[in-house]
């Protein structure tokens, strides 16, 4: 940048010397500014003029907050008249300047331009964050900055309207700037919602901004379970629903919180399924057992809240089943299964048969399902050589168990 | 004998010929090559800007100072008149041109007779290894510097005969043409076809002295080459010279970034035999119809005047043949054997035997071969030979230009537009991408775009470390190389902002899962099928991008002498041709032609040793195809069924599986398609079986069963899996015997689901400035809940748990930084697999963060062989890790918000916990995860696990899973702290206290699992589900 404004003023000098200037050689020469005037409004024509008694080599250094420039001058009767070139004259605040005559900075004042308040400001706003949560702690900020149409903030103490609605209530604040901005802290509200804000300053205003009231954490609520029947059939649907959930503020949660439904099984297993909120109600499912058991199920917003814990008992469906093996006892044949009306239960029931050999070494676990009442197991040769073995056999929480032997 | 300048009816159609076959077929094959795109890419390069070397596209910038540029330059200039593509074809055509014209310069310098010279052009149209190397393997430099090599073989003869200067210059000048062509070229060009150029000139003059070859003795070829050692020296300087100056910046870049590549395996360095598809392409297109006269190419090339070709030619054939015998890699050493792709030996000795092959013909066509065979076998025996040995060549031709119709090299044509446009529209070119499934097409992509890649096709050029310490050539097609690919495209994808890479557009839906479980999401499918997934939470490229100077001199070099030696070559050689002509001074016969010999008296002996090697090589092939068809005759042997069988499903051929299975079944194809259809998952969907073990047992005439052991290769991991099957032979052919399928029946057949689904504008305001504020969406809040740095199995990871508090959903990034007790950075990774990266508000997950180390960086002799996607390179730490920082970025998700499948039991065994899923959703889960927490009694976590499940759940089904917990007694917590946990910038503890102030910690204590094992006591299931296709 340095060498840039080097070759500025290189250039500047070099145009200037081509001016055929003569110059007066005196030492203690100290032109007088005529013009009196020191403050201006933006964008105003600025000259500052000079009386002079003939020609001088003189230039003008304007320095504000964007830089500095070297101006060369006008002859005007023997006056010589330093015309502020427009980005000076466009940028509110202090602009010094600085007469150099022979080379010498001779003189220096400075002029106090205003911020141009009589045409149209601009207004830049922001309204963040965009959502926040209800209840008493969080907020969005509201910031405005109110400048002319060269871009100058106006000066401390601008008052600037911010206005914000919320349900039925629209307030309406003054602020004042400071620090060249205006600023407001829009507290969020006990109710979920939707807080619209806009500033306005002379004729101006902002457009609408948005920040979202989000409902609060969830609170302790309740959980129901409705099935069609109460047998383990391993084949209906439990549907566990929440009641409305709400926050502290009896806001309803924000749709798609997450709700986890723990069920806790006789034998300790902890079940999960999960569901999000829809206008606060989660509703998930999970098939029923396939074998006699008593659920307990509570439902979590993890860390936030928690619901009631509910039983649901599931009677036994299927009471006994025949087992049949064949002459060699490599084909083993289960049910048929029936269920609680003695109907065939639905297709898909898993049968597991735990093979071990004779010393309790468990070897492999077969698993079959139901097929119209009937589950078949085959015990190949190749991989169940002739010998002793002993089987457990599992379906819909019966268990037994069988010592064979296993002869082609 | 005619003069020279009438003109030659056998190169006039061979010319002919050659632009109306080759002409015409580069449209419908060049496209397709394997690298005719890459070379359009550079062309584009040159195109946009032709003096700077620096080219941002690929690998996040290289130079193109690393190739020669004569051709990229040449395409790039011709593309200002008609595009790019026009500008690849004609200098393809050129180069056929070239090289028809180059084969007949040669063979007539060779044989000294221009009748046989006519032929060996019209042989070189039909070469098999010409038609290979243009229409499959699209090596266009590789063409044009070899056939000028070719032009200037008669010079370079010349010159070290007579010593005449004007030869000296048209040689030096086509040599310059070679060298910025290609630089493999003249280097193995000096080697192979100069050396026995010169040895065969200095033989000549020899041959001179004392008026016979025959009588040309070692003291006369000695003086000889006294009389020719200068002329041959300052030729050789003079090359020497033009190979350093004229691409001086390639030898520059060489020098200041040597190839730190590791090998990449190619085909050609296979053993021929064992892997037969790298012999047909490498050694038996090439060579084709060749092989049958193999002996009287050795005949001839071992007389005494073509001795030296002789011996360049046997050792071309031998480092031809890559990895079949171990004499190339001991001729060329360790590191020459494994950067070189040998097949181009095998290219040069085909075209060095051309000319032979061309004076064979022309014995048989009509010279002493012919009737020497009317004479011992007949006339009509003489046309059969002539006939086969044209059907031969033809049929060759046609199979090796159909090759890559057949068994395409190459997806199907990819319409680049959308792509291209997606690119441009709304700064998307902002950020780097990666095409997935394109082939060698992502060069023309490339070529098309302003956007940057993180790969690239030119591996030489690469500096990123994950890609040169990795064998792979693209990680576009990382399936195909196994772990190492796989491996190397995982690191893209988990640590993306390292690469400022957001988008990749999938065309194989094989990387899905990958990218699914990397925390990628689909984004939109373009209207030409690729899908669009992208990353949230990665900056765009800086304004500014690093790149590597090179002197000013150099780029003006490389911009001007490639184009300058054409101009230069052009006006020496045509230029002076036309000059001759137009003087009409009649021309001197070339030295050469002098020396032809007169063709009679074809020995006997060699007919009937070319009869009989015939014969063998005819045996071989014919042994050849009987194995091929014993072994893969489907339903030969209870082996081959099984092998079939599994081979026909792993490339979802369903109805030839099919017809594998038992026909007594009654399974109708139909219900065997329906049962197929609706089983889903990654083995099913997402993997390739990699190898397949057959056990059989009890085999009877008719009966065997088997014990099938298998491998697949998933995006995700690698898959063992064992299946038993009966297998019968029912008329002659076996079958498989078919299994029964899963009975379940879902409980409903409709339901009704209500589901919460988001929706994200983006920008609201359609503007090209930066997204207005009030359009960009607060990120979401998450909460650490712990983190803990720990050691397990030698290996440092930070575990823990967080939420998500806001009340949005959540994209999760998470990015942890390890460091030393004096604050020294050691080691950064982000979470991988161990996280669900999409949380529903108030959701929690685990996760994991694994510092993996950029693979075999250092143990690159140890290289694993086998293919293991999920193989993990633990890194390499200096220093003991005791201190963590921990970033977690949340954006907000509106994609891959599934959570609907259920833990429907669980079962503690001696041998795992066996459970069930259920899905009780609308969407069929492809791939359900299960993340495992393993926590103290005190209910703090201590580790975290991940399992995939091989099948996927349809609706309303259930899915069984067996897990063997970990034993962890060995776990060492290093350190547990919250303190260096930031969301989104802000520190976790401020969010703690402000969010969830009053948080119930007991709500996580009640959702853990009490189990006994070893070195923990609680443990807990969470689940995540990646759907293929969703609804």
């Amino acid at each position: 940048m340095n060498l840039k404004y080097f070759i500025l003023i290189i250039l500047f000098q070099l145009s200037c010397s081509r001016e055929q200037v003569s110059i007066t050689h005196a030492e203690n020469f100290r032109p007088q500014i005529i013009s009196n005037k020191t403050i201006y409004e933006a964008g105003e024509t600025i000259s500052l003029e000079f009386k002079t008694n003939g020609e001088v080599d003189a230039k003008i250094l304007l320095k504000n907050a964007y830089g500095s420039s070297l101006i060369a001058p006008e002859l005007n009767n023997n006056n010589i008249v330093f015309k502020v070139p427009v980005n000076y004259r466009k940028k509110a605040g202090i602009c010094n300047w600085v007469l150099i005559v022979n080379g010498k900075s001779v003189t220096k004042g400075e002029l106090q331009i205003l911020p141009k308040s009589k045409a149209k400001p601009t207004l830049e706003t922001y309204f963040g964050p965009r959502s926040i949560t209800a209840g008493i702690s969080d907020y969005s900020m509201l910031v405005c900055v109110t400048t002319d149409i060269y871009d100058n903030v106006f000066p401390e103490g601008t008052d600037v309207l911010f206005r914000s609605q919320f349900l039925n209530t629209i307030s309406e604040n003054t602020i004042t700037s400071k620090d060249l901005i205006s600023w407001k802290n829009i507290p969020t509200t006990k109710k979920a919602g939707r807080i619209l804000v806009n500033t306005s300053f002379k004729e101006v205003t902002s457009s609408e901004l948005t920040s979202i009231v989000f409902p609060s954490n969830a609170v302790k609520f309740m959980i129901k379970a409705d099935r069609n029947h109460n047998y383990a059939d391993g084949n209906q649907i439990i549907k566990f629903q929440t009641d409305v959930i709400l926050d502290k503020y009896k806001n309803i949660v924000s749709d798609g919180t997450m709700v986890n439904f723990i069920v806790e099984n006789t034998h300790g297993a902890l079940l999960n399924t999960v569901a999000p909120t829809i206008r606060g109600i989660a509703s998930a499912s999970i098939l029923h057992p396939s074998e006699k058991d008593d659920w307990k199920i509570t439902a979590y917003v993890t860390g936030a809240a928690k619901s009631n814990t509910i039983t649901a008992k599931f009677k036994t469906a299927i009471k006994d089943y025949e087992v049949i093996f064949s002459e060699s006892n490599r084909s083993i044949t289960i049910g048929p299964l029936t269920s609680f009306m003695q109907q065939l239960i639905p297709d898909g029931i898993l049968i597991q048969l735990e093979i071990y050999n004779k010393s309790g070494k468990h070897l492999e676990t077969k698993k079959v399902s139901s097929i119209k009442g009937f589950g078949h197991i085959n015990l190949e040769k190749e991989y169940h050589p002739n010998g002793d073995y002993h089987l457990k056999l599992k379906a819909a929480g019966i268990h037994k168990e069988f010592d064979l032997t296993l002869d082609e | 004998m005619k003069t020279i300048q009438n003109t030659n009816t056998l190169l006039i159609l061979a010319l002919i010929i050659g632009l109306a076959f080759h002409g015409t077929s580069i449209f419908f094959t060049l496209e397709y090559t394997y690298d005719a795109l890459i070379h359009l890419f550079f062309a584009s390069h040159y195109a946009i800007d032709w003096f700077e070397p620096w080219d941002y596209h690929w690998y996040t910038g290289f130079t193109v100072q690393s190739y020669p540029p004569l051709i990229h330059q040449t395409i790039g200039l011709l593309s200002k008149v008609g595009g790019l593509k026009f500008g690849m074809f004609t200098v393809a055509i050129v180069g056929i041109l070239l090289f028809i014209t180059g084969v007949y310069r040669f063979a007539a310098f060779m044989t000294g007779n221009r009748r046989v010279a006519g032929y060996t052009a019209l042989l070189a149209v039909f070469s098999s290894t010409f038609i290979e190397t243009l229409h499959i393997f699209g090596q266009l430099p590789s063409i044009c510097a070899l056939s000028i090599l070719l032009h200037v073989m008669p010079e370079i003869y010349l010159w070290t005969k007579t010593g005449k200067y004007k030869f000296l210059v048209s040689s030096l000048s086509l040599i310059a043409v070679t060298v910025t062509s290609h630089h493999v070229t003249p280097i193995f060009g000096m080697v192979f076809f100069i050396f026995p150029l010169l040895g065969m000139a200095v033989m000549d003059s020899a041959a001179e002295q004392v008026n016979n070859i025959k009588d040309v003795r070692f003291k006369t070829f000695y003086k000889a080459f006294k009389k020719c050692f200068w002329r041959i020296v300052i030729f050789g300087g003079a090359s020497l010279v033009l190979i350093i100056t004229c691409i001086l910046p390639y030898w520059y870049n060489s020098k200041k970034n040597p190839i730190t590549q590791v090998p990449i395996p190619h085909g050609s360095r296979d053993n021929f035999l064992e892997v037969t598809s790298s012999g047909l392409v490498f050694f038996v297109i090439p060579w084709g119809i060749l092989l049958f006269i193999l002996p009287y190419l050795f005949y001839r090339f071992y007389s005494k005047r073509y001795m030296f070709f002789g011996m360049s030619f046997t050792m071309l054939t031998i480092l031809g043949t890559g990895g079949t015998t171990p004499i190339p890699l001991k001729l060329l050493g360790e590191t020459a054997f494994n950067i070189l792709t040998l097949d181009r030996f095998t290219l040069w000795a085909t075209i060095m035997a051309l000319p032979i092959f061309g004076e064979f013909a022309y014995r048989l066509v009509e010279g002493d071969l012919k009737e020497r065979i009317h004479g011992m076998f007949g006339r009509l025996y003489h046309r059969i030979l002539g006939g086969t040995i044209a059907g031969g060549l033809l049929l060759m031709v046609g199979f090796t230009i159909t090759l890559g119709y057949f068994r395409p090299s190459q997806p199907a044509q990819i319409k680049m537009l959308p792509i291209v446009n997606f690119l441009s529209q709304d700064s998307h070119d902002s950020w780097r991408y990666l095409p997935l499934g394109f082939g060698d097409q992502m060069a023309w992509l490339s070529a098309q775009t302003m956007a940057m890649t993180v790969d690239g096709n030119y591996h030489s050029a690469r500096r990123l470390p994950e890609l040169t310490t990795r064998a792979i050539e693209r990680i576009e097609n990382s399936k195909f190389r196994g772990v190492e690919g796989i491996g190397s495209l995982q690191q893209f994808l988990t640590v993306p902002e390292k690469y400022n890479l957001k988008y990749i557009f999938s065309n194989d839906k094989f990387y899905d899962p990958i990218l699914y479980f990397c925390g990628w999401q689909r984004l939109q499918q373009l209207e030409n099928g690729i899908m669009v997934w992208e990353k949230l939470n990665v900056p765009p490229l800086p304004e500014i991008l690093p790149k590597e100077q090179t002197p000013l001199f150099l780029n003006i070099l490389w911009g001007f002498i490639p184009l300058s030696t054409v101009v230069f070559a052009f006006a020496i050689n045509i230029m002076m041709l036309w000059l001759k002509k137009l003087k009409l001074r009649k021309g001197e016969l070339p030295n050469f032609m002098k020396l032809s010999v007169s063709y009679s008296h074809f020995p006997k002996n060699l007919i009937i040793i070319n009869h009989v090697w015939a014969i063998i090589v005819l045996c071989s092939l014919f042994f050849g195809l009987y194995t091929f068809y014993v072994k893969n005759t489907a339903q030969l042997s209870p082996n081959n069924v099984v092998q079939s069988y599994y081979d026909a499903i792993d490339f979802k051929e369903f109805e030839r599986a099919h017809s594998y299975l038992d026909p007594n079944a009654n399974l109708s194809i139909d219900q065997y398609m329906l049962e197929v259809s609706v089983t889903d998952g990654i083995l099913s969907s997402y993997a390739k079986l990699d190898s397949i073990g057959i056990e059989l047992s009890d085999v009877t005439n008719l009966s065997a069963k088997a014990k099938v052991s298998t491998q697949w290769i998933t995006p995700l991991e690698k898959i063992s899996k064992n299946y038993f099957h009966e297998l019968v032979k029912i008329a002659n052919k076996w079958y498989i015997k078919t299994k029964k399928k899963d009975s379940d029946i879902p409980p409903d057949q409709l339901f009704t689901e209500n589901t919460t689904t988001f929706y994200n504008h983006g920008r609201r305001k359609i503007t090209t400035q930066q997204t207005h504020h009030e359009d960009v969406l607060k990120q979401p809040v998450l909460e650490i809940l712990s983190a803990k740095l720990v050691k397990y199995n030698g290996q440092y990871s930070i575990i823990g748990e967080l939420q998500n508090v806001d009340d949005v959903p959540a994209d999760v990034v998470i990015k942890a930084t390890l460091y030393n007790d004096l604050n020294k950075e050691l080691a950064v990774y982000n979470a991988k697999f161990h996280v669900k990266h999409k949380l529903m508000p108030k959701e929690t997950t685990p996760f994991k963060v694994n510092f993996e180390g950029i693979a075999w960086s250092s143990t690159k002799d140890t290289m694993p062989p086998t293919f293991n996607p999920d193989e993990f390179t633990p890194i390499a730490l200096d220093e003991q890790p005791i201190k963590f920082n921990l970033q977690t970025a949340g954006n907000v998700a509106n994609t891959d918000l599934y959570k609907r499948v259920a833990l429907q039991n669980l079962e503690f065994t001696n041998y795992g916990i066996n459970g069930v899923l259920y899905n009780s959703g609308i969407q069929e889960v492809t791939i359900p995860q299960l993340l495992i927490s393993y926590y103290n009694e005190e209910h703090e976590l201590l580790w975290v696990d991940h399992q995939f499940m091989t099948e996927g759940i349809r609706v309303q089904r259930k899915q069984f899973f067996t897990y063997l917990p970990l034993e962890i007694d060995c776990i060492k917590v290093i350190e547990s702290s919250l303190e260096n946990c930031y969301v989104n910038g802000l520190p976790n503890a401020s969010i703690t206290k402000k969010v969830f102030p009053n948080r119930e910690y007991e709500h996580s204590h009640a959702q853990e699992q009490q189990y006994n094992g070893t070195g923990f006591s609680f443990i807990k299931f969470d689940i995540n589900s990646y759907i293929g296709n969703p609804k």
